[in-house]
């Protein structure tokens, strides 16, 4: 190394055009950059856009790649689903046939009241289940948001997380009860910030306000699952009011958070509600028989309907915080993940509070 | 402690209520010590400046939304009490927030001595034992300045004479150190450090010695790693006999008695005892959390000599310090640092996409104190702030790329700019990188503000909660 340290002045870009260097050697040169007026306004945070075809087609092609493996992947657990199906569709209908059988035993006109009742509950449920269906299909796709949000809060970048929160503020525009945490998160926010910082802040002044209101979403719905199916009789009753339930619940939350998930997203929601349905008709099952070989006595009935309740609860909250992570247009962070202890502790205290 | 002739029962009571308060708070898990570490203008003061004044503003103005106490609106206020320990100078704080604020603001001149400050900081607990104790609750945090030139002493402790002046001999091989001390060394060929001690050799050799030693501080030769540091800031030992001495070479294996050599290491010995080993026990041995803050753009610009100097200096501090994982039981008696935050400060010199590689070059840089920490079980983080933003990051286009500058008024300047600064590198730079003359980051000076404004910072807020949030559940 030399004796001295040397070094020169860096280029400078003065906002007085008389001081500024550069201002002589643009006569001469073509390449000195353009000057800039003092007092000049300038931008708050530009976002740098990707304007590179290069650019978007690999995300195009990388967003294909994920969408044909996770096609493959399910196309194993849908055969799956699809046994299982029909498994808990075989056993529902014996129950449902040795049941009725069960009344037309006793008596004729029991038999048919029965057979009435059950066909029109079950008819009802079903028919409440499609309406949701079509009402959660009108919510706008969250896909290409949330995976545009996913990059965004997960890299070290600059300069895009501002419009891309201002995007998403817009779809609840029409939410006056966010209006209050977007002022605090626009006040608060420092150019200087990295993008996944800009991201945390939104996610804990403006979608924690709606998280809050899912999470009670969940609650409620987890309870009312649980007193439900602890009172249902019968293991079709339990599955169908399950579906019900958490279709509703779903709908519910997607409708929170202005988003419904993309198609795998909705596809694995919708496995994880079959699931839990198949999960509940089986309980019913094992319940019975476990309080019977156990003891017949109505204590031991109580508790192990309470029990089943419970799980059914369970399964529900369950569905509902996978709906919470798959509706949010920004990824909770580790801190932020809804927890199912929680949920079951809230749901205790409900069902505590209702059965005093 | 008062002396003994001082003693009443009006102090015994005093100095007894003050053990009593001190403890509690450390039984209740309620005081923290803060060891604010950096080398000499890596802005220690600035940041404990800004520190203050966030907190002091945390109910009007201050923008800390990554303070989660401030966030979740449990914040009921700081303010300044007395300091813990009598004998030590006040913190300056309005002094020095009046210089960042005024109609001419400027950074606070270099810190020439101890001082000391107290912070009460009210909040309402959010755990749920702690609110059946009582409603509110109030963290005291004590903080200590100091000059860093005093931090490079720490490693002294663990070398004996023949050592430091071997190692010293060794760094004086090598430029710029080489030609600096010149002067220094051909005196010290002059004599024989085996006759009799003189004490207006041992004088002239130290003089020589000290002004070798500011003259490395004063050229811009960008070296951090400068022993004793008591040498530079003397504080209130400028002019003492105790700083009367100098590195030499050994002139035999075991130099006879009352020798120059053998009085030398007296004295540093003597040194090490009185001066280092006191600081370290009065003020260092006893911090829970610290923050080291390291001037990046310094070292880059000043090239790789400066860079692994600095390296060097930083690691042979850290050492110094007591590292582990703590409990409540151990922070009563034996407290150790179990959470440490590595800054790279003056963050808004540069991009604010260039902050990313500011704390990746950091983490490569402290890597092996980092990972002796770690192992130790202490939490550590890496953070890019600016104490004190004096610029705005701003993206233009420039002949079709879109580049990010810098505006500021770069300090020796009365006029803005538009800087651009360049990137920072993710990892430490090859020789052909200094070589090209790569880096040239200029210091900028604080901006005006509104009166009564409180001070931007970049993630000071953030700092805070690292060092602070878990106490103020």
């Amino acid at each position: 190394m030399s004796a001295e340290v040397k070094w020169e002045p860096p280029a400078l870009f003065s906002v007085d055009e008389d001081e500024n260097p550069a201002k002589k050697k643009r006569d001469t040169d073509e390449n000195v950059t353009p000057l800039l007026l003092p007092g000049e306004l300038l931008e708050g945070d530009d976002v740098i856009e990707d304007s590179s075809t290069t650019q978007q087609e690999i995300k195009k092609a990388h967003e294909f790649v994920v969408e044909r493996k996770k096609r493959e992947k399910n196309r194993v657990f849908r055969w799956f689903v699809a046994l299982s199906l029909f498994f808990l569709s075989a056993v529902v209908v014996q129950d449902t046939i040795l049941f009725v059988a069960s009344q037309f035993a006793r008596h004729t006109i029991l038999g048919w009241l029965f057979a009435i009742v059950a066909g029109g509950v079950g008819v009802t449920l079903l028919v409440l289940s499609i309406r949701e269906l079509r009402s959660y299909r009108s919510i706008q796709k969250i896909i290409s948001h949330q995976n545009s949000g996913i990059k965004i809060g997960n890299n070290n970048a600059h300069g895009n997380a501002v419009s891309y929160t201002t995007g998403i503020m817009r779809i609840y525009e029409d939410r006056k009860e966010l209006y209050e945490g977007w002022h605090s998160f626009q006040d608060s926010i420092d150019v200087n910030l990295q993008d996944r910082e800009i991201m945390d802040l939104f996610s804990k002044k403006v979608l924690s306000q709606i998280d809050k209101k899912a999470y009670d979403i969940v609650v409620e719905n987890s309870t009312v699952a649980a007193l439900l199916t602890a009172l249902s009789p019968m293991a079709w009753l339990d599955a169908l009011l399950f579906f019900w339930r958490n279709v509703r619940m779903v709908r519910k939350i997607a409708t929170c958070y202005g988003f419904r998930p993309g198609f795998f997203g909705s596809i694995t929601l919708m496995q994880e509600v079959l699931a839990g349905m198949v999960a509940s008709a089986t309980t019913d099952f094992l319940t019975d028989e476990v309080a019977e070989s156990v003891s017949s006595s109505v204590t031991a009935v109580l508790f192990a309907k309470a029990g089943q309740g419970m799980a059914n609860g369970l399964l529900s909250a369950r569905v509902g915080v996978q709906a919470m992570r798959y509706c949010r247009p920004v990824a909770f962070q580790p801190h932020e993940n809804p927890s199912l202890n929680k949920v079951r502790a809230e749901m205790m205290k409900i069902i505590k509070k209702k059965i005093v | 402690m008062l002396p003994l002739k001082n003693l009443s029962i009006a102090s015994i009571f005093s100095e007894s209520q003050k053990a009593v308060d001190n403890l509690t708070h450390l039984a209740l898990d309620r005081r923290v010590r803060l060891a604010v570490t950096g080398l000499s203008r890596s802005g220690k003061t600035a940041f404990i400046t800004s520190l203050i004044h966030q907190l002091l503003h945390g109910l009007d103005g201050a923008n800390l939304p990554f303070f989660s106490v401030v966030a979740e609106n449990r914040f009921l206020g700081t303010k300044t009490m007395l300091q813990p320990n009598m004998e030590i100078p006040a913190f300056q704080y309005d002094q020095f927030v009046a210089s960042l604020t005024g109609d001419k603001p400027e950074f606070p001149r270099a810190t020439d001595g101890l001082s000391e400050i107290r912070l009460a900081i009210r909040f309402q607990p959010s755990s749920f034992i702690s609110r059946q104790f009582a409603k509110t609750a109030t963290l005291y945090l004590d903080i200590v300045d100091y000059p860093g030139e005093w931090l490079l002493d720490l490693p002294l402790l663990n070398l004996s004479f023949a050592e430091w002046s071997q190692q010293l001999m060794e760094f004086c091989k090598q430029e710029p150190r080489s030609a600096l001390a010149a002067e220094w060394l051909e005196y010290l060929n002059g004599i024989d450090v085996n006759r009799s001690a003189d004490e207006e050799t041992m004088r002239t050799a130290s003089q020589l010695f000290t002004s070798f030693l500011h003259e490395c501080r004063a050229k811009n030769t960008g070296l951090s790693y400068l022993q004793p540091g008591r040498f530079i800031i003397p504080g209130d030992l400028k002019d003492a006999p105790i700083l009367t001495f100098c590195p030499l070479a050994a002139g035999s294996n075991s130099p006879p008695k009352q020798s120059l050599y053998e009085v030398m290491e007296q004295r540093f010995e003597s040194y090490k005892e009185l001066v280092v080993k006191k600081f370290y026990y009065d003020h260092f041995s006893k911090f829970d959390r610290q923050i080291v803050l390291v001037d990046m753009q310094k070292a880059l610009n000043h090239g790789a000599g400066s860079f692994s100097d600095m390296q060097g200096a930083l690691q042979g501090i850290l050492n110094s310090f007591s590292y582990g994982s703590s409990n409540l039981l151990a922070r009563l008696f034996q407290p150790k640092i179990d959470k440490l935050l590595f800054v790279a400060t003056k963050a808004d010199h540069v991009a604010a996409n260039q902050h990313p590689n500011l704390e990746r070059l950091l983490n490569r840089m402290v890597v092996r104190p980092v990972n002796e920490a770690v192992f130790q079980g202490v939490e550590v983080k890496t953070l890019a702030i600016s104490s004190v933003v004096c610029t705005q990051t701003v993206v233009r286009d420039h002949h079709g790329r879109r580049l990010s500058f810098v505006k500021g008024v770069p300090i020796g300047r009365s006029d803005e700019v538009m800087l651009f600064p360049g990137e920072i590198p993710e990892s430490i730079p090859s020789l052909s990188d200094w070589e090209e003359s790569r880096f040239n980051f200029l210091d900028f000076q604080p901006q005006t503000h509104a009166s009564g404004g409180s001070i931007p910072h970049l993630r000071m807020d953030q700092a805070i909660e690292f060092l602070l949030g878990d106490k103020l559940l």
